[in-house]
């Protein structure tokens, strides 16, 4: 009893925090009255305090206000390129799994030789060939994220293909393209959405990486992977300034998981 | 101690999950060397019951009982420890499926000893050396009528047909020596004649003195080995005596309804019984206007290969030809893997014949490209056992049946199809107030008429049916079966029916093929071949079907 009331609350918490996170990337200006950019020379490195609650950086920039600010990149990169993902995968990977088996042989071995390769090696390959940029760190999570929709999308093809509501369609003279929009699709919509949600958490992490590497957005841009790595050189005199972005990234990278996982459980729960 | 030991003796005993009851107030007892059923439909309570003289009631469940013996030893505040000192030992289990309860990892004769590594020796419980324990499973094997004991006990699950596997899992039952048995469901999952050898073995094991607590469904199997019945309704015993007196004589009106429900074959020595009997005789539309019509269905040397795990060829169906006249209906009976399955996607075009053509209202229908099947395919439908897989789970029942209706109706005004399809729920006897139900909302009996309707819907003029009321209650099954027979009345459908349940063809079908190995073996009218069948096989399973006294 005690136990699972633990897990409601570790459930509830991430729930609320996401929101949080996601009222901060669609209006930051209600968390903070300053704005991310404005540097104040008389207020360097400051520690955490009353006027600055996660402190400044060294060119007096307030970090909460740069936290806040750099949760609409984050999310808009996490969400954006994972429904981009998602979207690709279905299409795909539907095609794949209703085309003939030569086609589908040759298109999976091709998804299991980018399977074989970690994602975030494949982030780096595809920013080495678009280059480095925002817009670029989005496309290349989501190309690194992709062949694992492909492989769902098609596993679940599969599945539904096979299954008794399709072949009834078949009985009934139904076209195979009104079939696949109106049965296949639909049905493994339904999983890779759940997944989808713990995905999202991966892809924040990859796209933070980028920037901290110096691929993504550049310097006044509050992202939360450059002001990690901004203040990566002062964690000795001033913790504050890589701290409290490396949290975020933590708590909303946790927080996206939990939630994730609880509905892929309650999903199954139901199936069954 | 009267005549014989008391092995179970239950009194008041009740099963709730929080507010529902599902077992209330039973009481029930057996004695050594006694048979007693437990019959009731699906949601009757019986499984708990017998779960509840195992220990194994599921968690949230809570128990109330005033009186709970087993072989001699009060079980009622057992804890877990002491229930699994009990199981195995004094009360043996035998579940429905044997594939799904015997370990597919190991082998059939380790499954035994199990048991034996787990309880030591019978009686003495001491440790028992390897050899022994070889020597004993062999014995049990042997004892449950396995053949080559030895051999089998080193064979895998996968290895054994259904009816050895059934033998296995009764043997491990056996290994402790327990002085009841706890049967359920035992032969649902099997062919009517591995389930005549398994109901035989059952009723040996009792006359070598073994209590035996049988649950089933089916009055029917029930009734050549249960020394007493006790029909379950609601969690209640409604009704307990002698079977023979339960079934020839039955006071309350559920268990009239049971016999009344239950499909009946024929008897080969009394035919005039037939005629009296709730199967009641069809005009026999066969004969009359079929003549210079074209058959709805004609199929012509149909013949299907598949490939063997060895390499080596296996017909499924091998040289079959039939035909189906309007308004005519045709049973296809036969026991698993007999291709009776094969032989109906095949008749649906699912699956192409690699000998034989199939026509369907006198055109050709196998070996043509699909898409030039897609316009015709109206005219035939398709019932499957499993209603619920042939729904997609997101649609709505109005949803399901609209998809049924054929391009013509589609086009209609959005009122003229919810009429139509509010007319056809009607035509299967179900209320309009289901439409926005979804398909896992239903009971099996709903879900079977949804599926009907959705067929009826493009004006079908032959419906195939693969085994559709086998997964349904008897009473639920006798419903759906008149439903069928109604719609051949009323609307000129032929039907093909495929069922590995004599009883119901012969209560549905006018004409009959029996399948064996792919091959028709014996055909004529329903009647003819089950009152007087000559191929042996026929002969056996008719033979097999358990009769009521």
């Amino acid at each position: 009893m005690r136990a699972r009331l633990r897990g409601r609350l570790g459930l509830i918490s991430a729930a609320l925090f996401l929101v949080v996170v996601i009222v901060m990337a669609i209006a930051p200006w209600i968390f903070t009255p300053i704005d991310p950019l404005t540097t104040d020379t008389s207020q360097i490195l400051q520690s955490p305090g009353w006027g600055h609650p996660f402190g400044t950086d060294q060119t007096g920039r307030d970090v909460f206000t740069r936290v806040v600010y750099g949760a609409s990149y984050s999310l808009g990169v996490g969400a954006g390129a994972t429904a981009a993902a998602l979207i690709v995968g279905v299409v795909v990977g539907t095609l794949v799994g209703l085309a003939p088996r030569v086609v589908d042989g040759v298109a999976m071995r091709g998804v299991e030789i980018l399977l074989a390769f970690p994602e975030f090696l494949i982030a780096l390959f595809a920013i080495a060939v678009l280059g480095p940029g925002p817009i670029n760190v989005a496309v290349a999570v989501g190309v690194a994220a992709l062949p694992a929709y492909i492989r769902v999308a098609r596993a679940e093809t599969l599945v539904v293909r096979r299954s008794g509501y399709v072949e009834a369609a078949k009985g009934m003279g139904m076209h195979p393209l009104r079939v696949a929009v109106s049965h296949v699709v639909p049905n493994t919509l339904r999983p890779l959405g759940v997944i989808a949600t713990i995905g999202i958490g991966t892809t924040i992490v990859a796209a933070a990486g980028l920037s901290f590497l110096g691929l993504g957005p550049q310097d006044p841009t509050p992202e939360w992977g450059l002001l990690l790595s901004g203040g990566r050189n002062l964690l000795g005199q001033a913790w504050w300034v890589a701290f409290f972005p490396g949290a975020m990234i933590t708590l909303t990278v946790v927080s996206a998981t939990v939630v994730g996982r609880r509905l892929r459980r309650a999903r199954e729960g139901r199936r069954s | 101690m009267t005549s014989s030991r008391e092995v179970v003796r239950v009194s008041g005993l009740s099963v709730r999950f929080g507010q529902a009851v599902v077992v209330d107030s039973v009481s029930l007892s057996v004695s050594a060397g006694e048979c007693l059923a437990i019959v009731g439909e699906s949601g009757s309570g019986k499984t708990l019951t017998a779960k509840a003289l195992l220990g194994l009631l599921p968690d949230g469940a809570s128990v109330v009982v005033d009186e709970l013996v087993i072989d001699g030893v009060d079980a009622r505040r057992n804890s877990e420890r002491d229930w699994r000192r009990i199981r195995g030992s004094r009360v043996g289990l035998v579940s429905q499926d044997a594939l799904v309860s015997l370990d597919p990892l190991r082998r059939v004769g380790a499954e035994v000893a199990e048991v034996l590594e787990v309880h030591g020796a019978p009686g003495s419980g001491e440790r028992m050396l390897r050899a022994a324990i070889v020597d004993a499973v062999t014995g049990l094997l042997g004892r449950v009528a396995v053949p080559e004991p030895a051999e089998r006990a080193r064979q895998y699950p996968h290895e054994l047909s259904g009816g050895l596997r059934q033998r296995a899992l009764i043997a491990s039952a056996l290994a402790g020596e327990p002085g009841i048995l706890i049967a359920d469901e035992p032969t649902t999952a099997l062919d009517v004649t591995v389930q005549a050898q398994v109901l035989d073995l059952l009723s040996r094991l009792r006359a070598d003195g073994l209590g035996i607590v049988v649950i089933s469904h089916d009055l029917a199997v029930v009734a050549g080995i249960a020394d007493r019945v006790a029909v379950m309704k609601d969690g209640r015993i409604v009704e307990e005596g002698a079977t023979t007196e339960v079934l020839s004589n039955p006071q309350h009106p559920y268990t009239r309804m049971l016999l009344a429900a239950a499909p009946r074959l024929p008897e080969p020595s009394f035919p005039e019984l037939v005629e009296g009997s709730v199967a009641g005789g069809f005009p026999s539309t066969g004969s009359g206007g079929g003549d210079g019509v074209a058959p709805v269905l004609r199929a012509t040397g149909l013949g299907r290969d598949f490939r063997r795990a060895d390499g080596g060829i296996r017909s499924a169906v091998d040289d079959v030809s039939f035909t189906v006249r309007a308004g005519a209906a045709i049973g296809v009976v036969g026991e698993s893997g007999s291709g009776k399955t094969t032989l109906a996607r095949l008749l649906l075009a699912f699956d192409e014949p690699d000998r034989g053509s199939v026509a369907l209202e006198g055109h050709e229908w196998s070996g043509i490209p699909e898409r030039r099947r897609r316009s015709r395919r109206g005219g035939i439908q398709y019932i499957s056992q499993d209603p619920l897989g042939s729904f997609d789970p997101r649609y709505t029942v109005a949803r399901i049946v609209a998809e049924g209706l054929r391009g013509d109706a589609r086009g209609t005004s959005p009122g003229g199809r919810a009429e139509r399809i509010r007319h056809l729920l009607d035509s299967v006897g179900l209320d309009a107030s289901l439409e926005g139900r979804r398909p896992h909302e239903l009971s099996g009996g709903q879900r079977q008429r949804v599926a009907i309707a959705r067929a009826l819907a493009s004006e079908p003029r032959i419906l195939v049916c693969d085994e559709p009321v086998s997964a349904l209650d008897v009473s639920i099954q006798a419903t759906i079966i008149d439903l069928l027979a109604g719609l051949r009345r009323d609307l000129g459908v032929a039907l093909v029916f495929v069922s590995h349940d004599l009883a119901v063809v012969a209560q549905l079908c006018d004409e009959v093929l029996v399948m064996k190995e792919g091959r028709v073996v014996e055909r004529g009218s329903t009647r003819d071949v089950f009152e007087n069948p000559r191929h042996p096989f026929t002969r056996a399973l008719v033979a097999a079907v358990p009769r009521m006294p």
